[in-house]
């Protein structure tokens, strides 16, 4: 199977996963990411276009399945994904796990304030997003990241092979 | 060296087309508002079945992520749902007994009635999975005649209105979405005022006169006032707290919702339609 058909499926199924499963699961009001742990996977294993597709994907499917304006959480996704790609592409080699997992962390922070910037631009508050429940977001992403990561860079390298 | 510029340019080139039709998108749909535009209902559409089919799937995992740690409260809940049973029984008796009594009265009297509501349970598939999110998607949609607009009612309360509809889902927008509004009317006293969302805090109950005879515990019901997205005497909130705004002129509360919003496994909805 080539990334034309991997990406955009572990994509769908990760967003599935997070509204289905992990949004049961907040710690102190904050909700994992597993669609922007995707996004990162992909900037990292693939590349920055791919993570840039999957981060719009990803971000579309969260933003219809929620009330935001369709396409906020997917600009900021897309950014995201674009970035960390680009950063790692920069590098001469893969990055080592505790930076991949840094990835994680900013990512996951970056793409929070870039959705908050979006939302109250938009005239629409805080929605509850606190700080803290930003710092908490990143944490628990990275703690995901510590358990899947690995497993999607196999999955990413192996199955996902295909030029765009 | 050309190569590496080409790759270069159409990374940039795939990038911009997706910011762009990511803004294309935001404008779209925040001019039409919360409620659904002919773009979100129709990807709702899409999407809708590939969520479900997944929420199936993982349905037992779920199941046992949900009720970790509620042991006690499960116990609690069952109680309180076999006294509840107990008395719906009773009230079914007396609903009976009142049907055939009001049908011989509008007989009697000729009257052909108001628009009525009837009600669609439905399960909760999904609850906000995201920070920004405070909506829910439940697995009645149009093929069971929800529309947009229909309050969403769970337990005893109001938690919220339908705002997206696919065949065989529905988006609902919570009360707790800073963007959700309900016009509300004290149940005691009579006065009037918006309830609004603060998203994780108590709702808002504010537009009330700072003279107004509004006492903590107070229920307030929405209102139903013309025009009202929702029907009269729908629980809304017990009051928690009240405050004078500084002008001296308003004042607001905090006003619980009297359903946890988190905890559903079912909804209740009314249909305009019957």
């Amino acid at each position: 199977m080539g990334r034309w058909i991997v990406i955009p499926l572990m994509t769908f199924v990760a967003a599935a996963i997070q509204v289905a499963l992990l949004a049961m699961l907040p710690v102190f009001g904050a909700h994992a990411g597993l669609v922007l742990l995707l996004v990162v996977a992909v900037a990292i294993f693939v590349g920055p276009e791919w993570a840039a597709v999957a981060g719009f994907m990803g971000g579309l499917m969260l933003d219809i399945l929620g009330v935001l304006p369709l396409g906020l959480t997917a600009l900021s996704f897309t950014l995201v994904g674009f970035v960390v790609g680009e950063v790692v592409q920069r590098m001469d080699r893969t990055p080592d796990f505790g930076f991949q997992l840094a990835l994680v962390v900013g990512a996951s922070v970056v793409g929070e304030l870039i959705v908050l910037g979006l939302v109250l631009t938009l005239g629409q508050g805080m929605r509850g997003v606190t700080p803290i429940t930003i710092v908490v977001t990143a944490v628990y992403n990275c703690l995901l990241a510590a358990i899947f990561l690995r497993p999607l860079g196999r999955v990413l390298a192996t199955r996902g092979r295909g030029a765009m | 060296m050309a190569i590496f510029h080409r790759r270069n340019y159409r990374r940039r080139l795939i990038l911009v087309a997706l910011l762009v039709g990511s803004l294309v998108l935001i404008t779209l749909d925040f001019r039409r508002g919360p409620e659904s535009s002919q773009v979100r209902a129709g990807l709702l559409v899409v999407v809708q079945p590939i969520s479900a089919g997944v929420t199936g799937a993982i349905r037992p995992v779920q199941n046992f992520f949900g009720s970790l740690g509620k042991g006690n409260h499960l116990k609690a809940r069952n109680e309180a749902l076999q006294r509840q049973v107990e008395k719906l029984q009773k009230v079914e008796v007396d609903k009976k007994r009142l049907e055939a009594e009001n049908k011989d009265l509008r007989e009697t009297a000729n009257y052909r009635g108001a628009t009525g509501y009837s009600y669609v349970t439905a399960r909760v598939v999904g609850v906000p999975a995201t920070n920004f999110d405070w909506s829910l998607t439940i697995d009645a949609g149009a093929d069971e005649r929800v529309a947009s607009g229909n309050p969403v009612l769970a337990g005893q309360g109001l938690i919220g209105r339908v705002i997206d509809v696919s065949p065989r889902g529905a988006k609902v927008m919570l009360l707790a979405d800073p963007q959700s509004s309900v016009g509300v009317r004290d149940e005691r006293s009579g006065v009037t005022g918006v309830v609004t969302g603060q998203s994780t805090g108590p709702l808002r109950l504010e537009f009330v006169d700072a003279n107004a005879d509004v006492k903590v515990g107070d229920i307030f019901v929405t209102s139903g006032f013309d025009k009202s997205r929702f029907p009269a005497n729908l629980t809304v909130g017990k009051v928690t707290s009240i405050e004078k705004e500084s002008s001296g002129l308003v004042l607001s509360a905090d006003v619980l919702p009297v359903e946890p919003m988190h905890d559903f496994v079912s909804v209740m909805m009314w249909n305009s339609n019957s």
